[in-house]
């Protein structure tokens, strides 16, 4: 008689450990990347030009300004890090505060720009001049402002 | 006192017995978990990433106009406005005796010609590649237009590049 008869039949068991490990980080993943689309992304359509001379952003911290989308071209407010600010003076003041402590915090901060294609040119331009103001307060010599596109080929 | 004589295999009043495995069952936590994986992954928005266009915004300190004009060279103003004949569309021009552009193609293409090292004759090369340029646009023409306008600018290799609002 062999030894494995002796030891009687082996039982066969998979491994669920490793699977669920899987799966929740699958989980929190999802989680995490839904919360970073809804808090930097406002839905809207972004300028598209076609050829395109705009390039992948590079690596890096950033703020996110967007310019909500009105009625007949005009805004809404400008949304940064989930807070809105007016577009009235005292929102402009807000914005250059809060821009002001990001880039204290880090002065490397890139602004980048999001803004309907329909929107006016005089609702975004404010945005560049409180990137401007905010840098200039924090003394440093520029900011560091990136307009940001639909990549050629997907335009909405 | 019953659970501690189950984890050692005994049976209350029945002395040493049989051993008796305690599990828990995974399949409900499994059930679940799927359940939310699916949810997230049907509800999460895959976008592309984005494009962008680098603009370095200098400080220009109190004079704020009077800098863009005090540079070494006279900058190459270029107009963008709303067509009023084609609402939703741009007329684009170029400040001074310049010849005629309509888009911004044109534009990409003038800026490319006369640009030193560009596709024209040497004879018609007027701008260096850090030749300022402004766009002046006007407070109601669509940002798609301002940033085509720029895009043509930097699509010919120009990188001193400003926007500003027509007052």
């Amino acid at each position: 008689m062999s030894t494995i008869h002796r030891r009687g039949p082996v039982q066969a068991q998979a491994s669920l450990t490793p699977m669920i490990d899987v799966v929740f980080l699958l989980v929190v993943f999802f989680v995490a990347v839904s919360q970073l689309v809804d808090r930097d992304r406002v839905d809207m359509d972004l300028p598209a030009p076609s050829p395109s001379a705009a390039h992948q952003p590079e690596e890096g911290m950033r703020a996110v300004v967007n310019v909500l989308p009105g009625p007949g071209g005009s805004s809404l407010g400008y949304q940064v890090d989930g807070l809105i600010f007016a577009v009235d003076k005292n929102g402009q003041a807000d914005l250059i505060a809060h821009l002001r402590r990001r880039l204290e915090q880090a002065p490397d901060l890139f602004v980048n720009v999001r803004a309907d294609q329909r929107t006016g040119w005089g609702w975004v331009a404010p945005v560049l001049g409180a990137a401007r103001h905010a840098a200039s307060a924090t003394g440093l010599p520029m900011a560091r402002v990136r307009l940001t596109v639909e990549p050629e080929g997907m335009e909405p | 006192m019953t659970l501690l004589r189950k984890s050692q295999g005994l049976q209350p009043g029945l002395g040493p017995a049989r051993s008796t495995r305690i599990g828990v069952n995974l399949a409900a936590m499994i059930d679940v978990v799927f359940l939310l994986l699916l949810y997230f992954m049907v509800a999460t928005d895959f976008r592309s990433g984005e494009d962008v266009f680098r603009l370095d915004l200098p400080d220009r300190g109190a004079g704020l106009h009077e800098a863009l004009y005090e540079q070494s060279e006279e900058p190459l103003i270029i107009l963008v406005m709303e067509d009023p004949a084609h609402p939703g569309e741009c007329v684009v021009s170029l400040e001074g005796d310049w010849p005629t552009v309509e888009n911004p193609k044109d534009l990409a293409a003038f800026l490319t010609r006369h640009r030193v090292g560009g596709t024209g004759e040497a004879s018609e090369a007027y701008f260096a590649r850090n030749h300022p340029i402004i766009i002046l646009a006007g407070s109601t023409t669509a940002w798609a237009h301002v940033v085509s306008a720029f895009n043509a600018v930097v699509e010919a290799g120009y990188d001193a590049v400003s926007l500003e609002v027509q007052t």
